[in-house]
Parts: structure tokens; C-alpha cells; sequence
């Protein structure tokens, strides 16, 4: 070790500079010093990839075009019951008009696939058109049931049961902006077949909709106020958004209508840059007369930072509400830390509804948001169930 | 008077050794893994060391600088030349800094810019001079040619080697492009230089309202470029290169003045070693460069909220910021009321000149003693209003009050470098010893300070009773011989400060000042 050390400090420049007059300083430095040999080849592959570029190299392999208006980003994310990984390829100006459009491709394992392909006309327009269409396939997709069949607010982790999903839904929309408002009318199809899962007890008897082959066709309305100035980091405004849906399928036993809202409101805090974020989410679906909602448009509460930490699709029922207060701090340029308060409720009827009844989670987590509007997030959830570490990457739009 | 100013453009290097050639050195600024290690393991290392925890304790004496001479200054070399605090420099000097005919147009462009945010490129003139420029951007004439014009000729007057600059407005119809003129692409590949390339410069750049472009154009340096002097260690194949730059009084005390014009960027790669030859000897000369990001100035835009005050990397701040769940308000997070393009936020608030930081982390500001911060505020302090206002008269500042707010600013900051620095209670305030008629006199620069006392000083000498006196001034016996060593001390605010030693010998038969130490 003694001859690697030496060695090293005739290699190394810095090393090699401290020559004259060994002061004790010098000869108590001497330890630390041992850790120029492993740094010695990062520095020359830090030198490599400064003078190569390799950093604009790897940024460019992103985009499509010099514009930066084509491209693609990873989509990652890893939420304890499985990871998955995909692209998403994004255009910005499409026909050279400014529309957009997306399509994402998402696999977890050989058990699920999803895929999606969006395009809407320019982001600025008064009034835009755009069609969405997502796939999905699951062979081993979380189910929570008690015999009843209960799914929501009291099944246990060992609840856990297996069904496989397909599920093809499209939607074709047409907004119109007034001001800080969008208003937009939308169609919806939906095509879903369902199974006993790959693994694990299938769902009991009994619950609408299972192992059938289902097309649902309908739409809605849906409203949007977006008053978030900024795009970097939301400190203050308000998001909100509120949509009702019906659809029905044409075996006269099926349809639902679905109410649904989702409101932020960003609360600066008198120091610079911390900003509160309270959300409120509720969605309800009803029987449409005497036909019943299948259990696969029952809202889930684990999606889209809702109830975090929990299992994937943990809680779905008819109902869902949740409350969320996040509070975001800046710790580094482009980096926020948060801590989070998750509480929120799945039910079959407004009657079960208790404060009681809900389940909370809560815990910390740090957020990196590009100037190209790259989002990395990593959080740990806490809850009664256990916790979860999860991570996602992408593209914010 | 002109020779005067050849000596301050050519300062001598005394005592220099006549050098071979040293090996040639990338000029390529490869601050990747230079910041990487010195924000990471160099702090590592240094944290390892028991001697920095005894220092910090003071149960470690700090270490000094090492090329000082008997009287504790750093004597003239091709690192620093004393100038405006040894003699005073007039205004015309001041303004003058390394001396520069103004560019003349028109310029022939040879080379692109492919380093650093500012739109430019290197240009020779109509003398045949090799330029680079550097033009301000878009919407803010005066963001980083303030910093490159006024910061060079204070550092310059300071005694800092640095190159000549001038602001200057740029016709586009006074600038052609050689034909063989390069540049490199975004993946640093070396191709032609086009027209079109010219023409993205001048669309970034600062427009004045009759057409012409905001820039600052530095006169290229004499000698063989030898690639960066760095703030760390010793150049090996440099034999006069025998103190290690973080030990250097001037490049220690460069801190003081970078945080007092807020020079984030002093980084290695903003330095330069030129193998010239002078007087019939051939050594390096040590360059400072590019001060754009001064003032306000982060180059191409303001200055971020966090710059001159954490590194660009900074985990004691990063985990600070985190564990303290954001409670703890970092006091330069609230930005300044109000910032003028041409300056971004320079506010004199939350200026603590000893906790200021570059972008980078720099070994040689890290070293900073109290010796050493005394030595650079005295600099400092040498700088008048006038001295100031004089060097900003060669800026451009657009919009009214705004060269009001940089010369506030710039005394006011002055104001507290001096006051933390000369008013310490870790060095004497008292410096400048001479003998006049028999008497040894000392400068109480507390007063300069602002420091509270300086109305009585206690004298201790060898073989004598001890004595006080009201004025920094002792009568030397009329029978003097052989040599006595005197402690000065300064009454402060509530005791008298440390003690000045001086040492005073007969050469040829008078009394001299031998030696002075704080």
C-alpha cells in the first residue's frame, strides 16, 4: 500500500506539488491524500468528458432535431411492487404548426404494458382538438377484496388478490381557453376484457364487471383553471380541474356516471421560495339507472401522488377521496425537498365515509425539475402498512 | 510620467531566475473535474487532516503565508508588483491599469468563442493586435464588460497581473471574417468559421440604440501561453515557482477582493502563465483573467440568488437546507429590492467579506489568515471614494443611478472589508513602520477602519521600561547601537489589541527597520 501510495504521488500533480519543506501539516495530510488514487481516474474521465462534450453529447441524444422541439425522455418509475421502464417520444411542433403530441411506452416485467399516444393542437391555441388513446395490459394486477365483495376502505394487505386486464380507451376532446379557463367537450370509448390474474386467488364472485369482455362508449364535460404562473417551480396559484363522464355499454347491464374534481392550491410561505401545496381530490361513480359501474373504472388512490406510499392499486372503489398538504423547499439550484401528509379514503357509499376511516401516510422526498421541464422525484412513503421508496422520471407537461 | 506608466504595465519580476521552456499546458478550461475535486475531495481530505480541527480549535497556530519578507510583505515577483498601495497611483493611472492604445476598427475575426456564456470571438485589429472579445448580452450593455474594464484595472492597481481592457462599441460593418478563421462546433470539433456564426454572435449580444454592439475587447498577452497557474500546489517544471499558491500572501488575499466586487468566477482556469522574457531573463508571468462575472454579472445573465455566497456545489449548505426542513432562511435568499440590468444584484447587505464564496471552491481563499486579510484590506482600503469613482467612470452604465448604486455599493463594502480586517482582534492594527529623525512612527490603520481606540499605544522594548504614549510614535535613544526589538500594541475597545514586534538593526551605522511581524 505504502509503494501504491508513492507511486501515486509521483503520478499525481497534486500529490507531486508537495514538495517543499514537509511542515507537519504537510505530513498529517498525507492519510487524506490516499484518496487521490481512486480519484485520480474519475478526474481524468471528467477531463475526457469535458473536452469531448460528452455532456451535450448525451443531452442531444434527447432531442430529435436542433429546435428541441422533437424528442424523447425516459419514463421510469419504481413503486416497490414492480419497476418500470420506457420511453416517451414528444413533438412539439407538429407539421410545423405547433402541435403536439406524445406517445409512451411503458413495460414492467413480461406482467404489464402500457402504451399511450396523444396529440392536441398548439398549447397556446383559443381553441384546441386533441385525441388521447391509452393501452394497458396487466397479467397479475393488484386486487384488494373481501368476499361481498368489499374493495375498499377495510380490506387488509392480505387481502390481496390477482386479475389480468387488457384494456384499450380512447378519447377525442375539444377545448376552448378563456383566460386562466379551459372548457372542453370530450367522446370516450373504452374496451376492457378481464380475467383470473397470473398469480395468487382471483377476485371473489360477484364483482361487476370481472372476467367479461366490455365496450363502453359515452362522454363528458371537463373544465380546467390553471393559475400557476411560471413554469420552473410552482410557488403560488391555483390548479383546478373538474370533469363528468358517462359512459355505457351496450349489454344493458353496464354504465356509470363519474364526477370527478382536483384542486392545488400553491401557498407561498413568507421565506423565499417555500411553498405549501394542498390538494383535494374527489371522484364518484354512480350506476347509470338500473346499470351498474365495473370495477375496473373504480378510481384507484395510489395514482398520480394521491395516497403515497401504499401498494399499487391498494384502495379502488366506487368512490375516492383524498387530501394531501406537501410542503416544498429549495435545497440546491434546481433541487426542492418536500415532506408530505398524505390522508384519503376509498368507499362504496357515501355512508362509510369517516375521518376515522381514512388512511394516511406521510414522508419525505426530493424533486429535480430541469430547465427543460424534466422531472426526477424520489420519495419514501410511511404508513400503518409499511413503506415504500418510490422513484419516477420523466417529462412534465 | 510615461515612464512611469512602462513600469507599471511591465512590472518587473525581481528576483526571477532566468527559466528553460516549461512544458507546454492545455489551455482548455477543464473546470469539470478541477471543481469536482475541489468541492469534494480536496474538503474531504482536508477534514481528514487533525491539523485543520486543531486550527479550528486555536490549538494550532493558522499557517501563514510563505513568500513573505522580513517586514511580512510578499516582495515584488511575476506573481504580484506593489503599485497603488506603496505609491499612489493618480487618477489618470488608475484608469490607464496595464496600458492599452484603444482597439482600432477595422477587425478581421480569426477565431470563435467556444468557451464560457457571452457571445464573441478573437479578432485582430487595425494594428494588428489580437483581440478577444466579449460582447455584454442581449438587453444588458454593461452586465460583464463593467466587470472585465473596472475589475482589471482595481486588481491591476492592486498589483495583480491582468490583462489590458477596454469597453468598446462594435460596428458590425467594421468586423469581417478571415477565411481561415475557426471555430468549434457545440461538440468542441474544430470547423470554419461562417458568416452565419458572426451573425449569432451579434444576435446575442447588447445593442445600443445607433446599432452598435456593448463589448469588452482584452488585448492578448505577451509571452507563450502556458496554460493555467491553478490555486493549488506548485508548478513543477517552474523553478521560481517555489511557494505552493495556496500559500500566497496575493492569492490568499485575492478572497478580499474578489468578495468585495463580487468576482465569483476565480477559478484555476481563469488564469493564465506566460513564459516571456525580460531584462534578459525568460520566466512565467502569473495572469489573472476574465472578471465578467463581477458585480451583479453572472455572464450572460444576473446573478443567481445563492452565487458569492455558497459554492456550486456546497454540501455543509445542501444538507444544512435539507435538515433544517427549509426553517433556516439563508439571508441572501431574499433577493436585492431592486437590481439595474447593467449590474444585476450587488446589493452592500449581507456582505460578510470572511464568509464570502466563489463559484468554486479555491484552496488559496480557504488559507486566508488574519495576516493575510489585514495585508489585502489595507490594499483595499488604499482606494478612495475618488480612486473608486474614477475607475468607474470607464464602465457603461445606461440606466440613471445605476453607476451611483455600484460606487455606493463599492464603498460601503470597502467599508466593511477594512472594518473586519483592520479592526481585528487576532492582528495588530498597526503596520507601515519607518524611522524619521531618530523616531520610529507606525501607521495606526485602525483609524482607517473606523476601529474604536487608537488614542493610546503601549511600547515594549528590550532592556527598557515599558511606556505609553498618545501618537504611534517613539523616540529611539540618541545612543542606539546594536539592534532592540519593540512590541506596539493599540488600545482597542475595551484592552489594548496584539502586539506589533518590530526589529530595529544599524546598517551602515544608522538604524534601520529590520523586521516586522504581527
Amino acid at each position: 500500500m505504502l509503494r501504491l501510495f508513492l507511486a501515486s504521488a509521483l503520478l499525481l500533480p497534486e500529490c507531486a506539488a508537495a514538495a517543499p519543506g514537509p511542515s507537519a501539516e504537510r505530513i498529517l495530510a498525507l492519510p487524506g491524500r490516499l484518496l487521490e488514487l481512486p480519484w485520480w481516474p474519475i478526474s481524468r474521465a471528467l477531463d475526457f468528458a469535458q473536452s469531448h462534450a460528452l455532456f451535450e453529447r448525451l443531452e442531444d441524444l434527447f432531442y430529435f432535431n436542433e429546435g428541441r422541439t422533437a424528442g424523447w425522455f425516459p419514463n421510469m418509475s419504481s413503486t416497490g411492487s414492480g419497476e418500470g421502464a420506457g420511453i416517451l417520444v414528444f413533438h412539439d411542433d407538429l407539421f410545423g404548426k405547433g402541435h403536439q403530441g406524445d406517445a409512451a411506452f411503458t413495460m414492467s416485467g413480461a406482467k404489464q404494458v402500457f402504451a399511450s399516444l396523444r396529440l392536441a393542437g398548439p398549447s397556446g391555441a383559443q381553441r384546441r382538438t386533441g385525441v388521447a388513446v391509452d393501452y394497458a395490459r396487466d397479467d397479475d394486477a393488484e386486487f384488494y377484496a373481501r368476499a361481498g365483495p368489499r374493495l375498499g376502505w377495510d380490506t387488509g394487505l392480505s387481502d390481496r388478490r390477482s386479475h389480468a386486464a387488457t384494456r384499450l380507451r380512447a378519447r377525442l376532446w375539444r377545448e376552448r381557453r378563456l383566460g386562466s379557463l379551459r372548457a372542453g367537450l370530450f367522446g370516450a370509448a373504452d374496451s376492457v376484457a378481464t380475467g383470473a390474474g397470473v398469480a395468487g386467488l382471483e377476485p371473489p364472485p360477484g364483482v361487476m364487471g370481472f372476467s367479461r369482455r366490455l365496450e363502453l362508449g359515452g362522454g363528458g364535460l371537463r373544465l380546467d383553471w390553471d393559475a400557476v404562473p411560471g413554469k420552473e417551480r410552482a410557488v403560488r396559484g391555483t390548479r383546478l380541474a373538474a370533469e363528468f363522464e358517462a359512459q355505457a355499454a351496450g349489454d344493458g347491464e353496464h354504465g356509470y356516471a363519474r364526477h370527478f374534481v382536483d384542486g392545488r392550491v400553491f401557498v407561498p410561505l413568507p421565506a423565499p421560495r417555500r411553498v405549501l401545496t394542498l390538494r383535494g381530490y374527489w371522484e364518484r361513480l354512480h350506476g347509470l339507472g338500473s346499470r351498474r359501474a365495473p370495477f375496473f373504472a373504480y378510481p384507484v388512490l395510489d395514482s398520480d401522488n394521491r395516497l403515497r406510499g401504499f401498494s399499487r392499486l391498494r384502495f379502488r372503489a366506487p368512490g375516492a377521496a383524498a387530501l394531501s398538504a406537501e410542503y416544498r423547499y429549495p435545497v440546491w439550484i434546481h433541487w426542492d425537498a418536500f415532506y408530505f401528509i398524505d390522508a384519503g379514503q376509498s368507499y362504496a357509499s357515501e355512508s362509510e365515509l369517516r375521518l376515522t376511516r381514512w388512511s394516511a401516510g406521510h414522508g419525505p422526498g426530493l424533486r429535480f425539475l430541469s430547465e427543460e421541464q424534466l422531472l426526477l422525484t424520489a420519495h419514501v412513503g410511511f404508513n400503518a402498512e409499511g413503506s415504500r421508496f418510490e422513484l419516477a422520471m420523466g417529462k412534465v407537461f | 510620467m510615461l515612464l512611469g506608466l512602462l513600469l507599471l504595465a511591465a512590472a518587473p519580476a525581481a528576483g526571477e531566475l532566468d527559466i528553460a521552456d516549461p512544458a507546454p499546458r492545455s489551455d482548455d478550461d477543464l473546470f469539470w473535474s478541477d471543481g469536482a475535486y475541489l468541492m469534494s475531495v480536496y474538503q474531504i481530505e482536508k477534514g481528514l487532516n487533525p491539523a485543520y480541527w486543531l486550527k479550528r480549535l486555536g490549538a494550532w497556530p493558522p499557517t501563514e503565508a510563505g513568500n513573505l519578507d522580513a517586514l511580512g510583505e510578499p516582495p515584488d515577483s511575476s506573481w504580484f508588483v506593489g503599485r497603488h498601495g506603496r505609491r499612489r497611483l493618480s487618477a489618470a493611472e488608475l484608469a490607464r491599469g496595464p496600458g492599452m492604445e484603444p482597439p482600432a476598427f477595422p477587425w478581421i475575426v480569426e477565431k470563435g468563442k467556444s468557451t464560457g456564456e457571452n457571445p464573441g470571438f478573437v479578432a485582430r485589429d487595425a494594428l494588428g493586435r489580437r483581440l478577444f472579445v466579449k460582447f455584454d448580452p442581449l438587453g444588458r450593455p454593461g452586465l460583464s464588460s463593467n466587470g472585465e474594464v473596472i475589475v482589471s484595472r482595481l486588481l491591476h492597481a492592486a498589483g495583480y497581473n491582468v490583462p489590458a481592457v477596454d469597453h468598446v462599441w462594435v460596428d458590425s460593418a467594421a468586423v469581417s471574417l478571415s477565411s481561415k478563421a475557426v471555430t468549434r462546433d457545440r461538440y468542441l470539433r474544430k470547423r470554419p468559421m461562417t458568416p452565419a456564426d458572426l451573425e449569432a454572435v451579434f444576435a446575442a449580444a447588447a445593442r445600443s440604440p445607433d446599432g452598435r454592439f456593448s463589448a469588452a475587447a482584452s488585448l492578448a498577452l505577451p509571452g507563450k501561453p502556458k496554460g493555467p497557474f491553478g490555486y493549488l500546489g506548485r508548478r513543477r517544471d517552474d523553478p521560481n515557482d517555489v511557494v505552493h499558491h495556496e500559500d500566497r500572501r496575493e492569492l490568499r488575499a485575492l478572497q478580499i477582493f474578489s468578495a468585495w466586487v463580487n468576482n465569483t468566477d476565480t477559478r484555476g482556469g481563469n488564469t493564465h502563465d506566460a513564459y516571456i522574457e525580460e531584462d534578459g531573463r525568460r520566466f512565467l508571468r502569473h495572469y489573472l483573467l476574465d472578471f465578467s462575472a463581477s458585480f451583479g454579472s453572472g455572464n450572460a445573465e444576473p446573478k443567481p440568488y445563492y452565487e458569492g455566497h455558497e459554492y456550486a456545489f456546497d454540501p455543509a449548505i445542501v444538507a444544512a437546507s435539507w435538515l433544517t426542513l427549509g426553517l433556516w432562511v439563508k439571508p441572501w435568499e431574499k433577493t436585492p429590492a431592486h437590481e439595474y440590468p447593467e449590474l444585476g444584484p450587488f446589493p452592500s447587505g449581507h456582505f460578510d467579506p470572511e464568509r464570502w464564496k466563489p463559484a468554486f471552491a479555491n484552496p488559496a481563499f480557504q488559507r486566508l489568515t488574519p495576516a493575510d486579510g489585514f495585508w489585502a484590506a489595507r490594499l483595499a482600503a488604499a482606494f478612495t471614494d475618488a480612486d473608486l469613482d474614477a475607475l468607474l467612470s470607464l464602465g457603461h452604465f445606461p440606466t440613471p443611478g445605476s453607476r451611483e448604486h455600484l460606487l455606493r455599493a463599492l464603498i460601503e463594502r470597502r467599508d466593511i472589508i477594512a472594518r473586519r480586517w483592520l479592526c481585528s482582534r487576532e492582528v495588530s492594527s498597526l503596520d507601515e513602520p519607518r524611522l524619521d529623525s531618530g523616531r520610529l512612527v507606525l501607521a495606526d490603520l485602525g483609524k482607517r477602519g473606523g476601529c474604536a481606540g487608537g488614542t493610546r499605544y503601549r511600547w515594549e522594548r528590550t532592556g527598557a521600561p515599558g511606556l505609553v504614549t498618545t501618537r504611534p510614535e517613539l523616540d529611539l535613544p540618541p545612543d542606539f547601537s546594536g539592534a532592540v526589538r519593540v512590541r506596539i500594541r493599540r488600545d482597542g475597545e475595551r484592552r489594548w489589541g496584539r502586539a506589533l514586534k518590530v526589529s530595529i538593526e544599524l546598517f551602515d551605522g544608522r538604524p534601520a527597520v529590520a523586521g516586522m511581524s504581527r
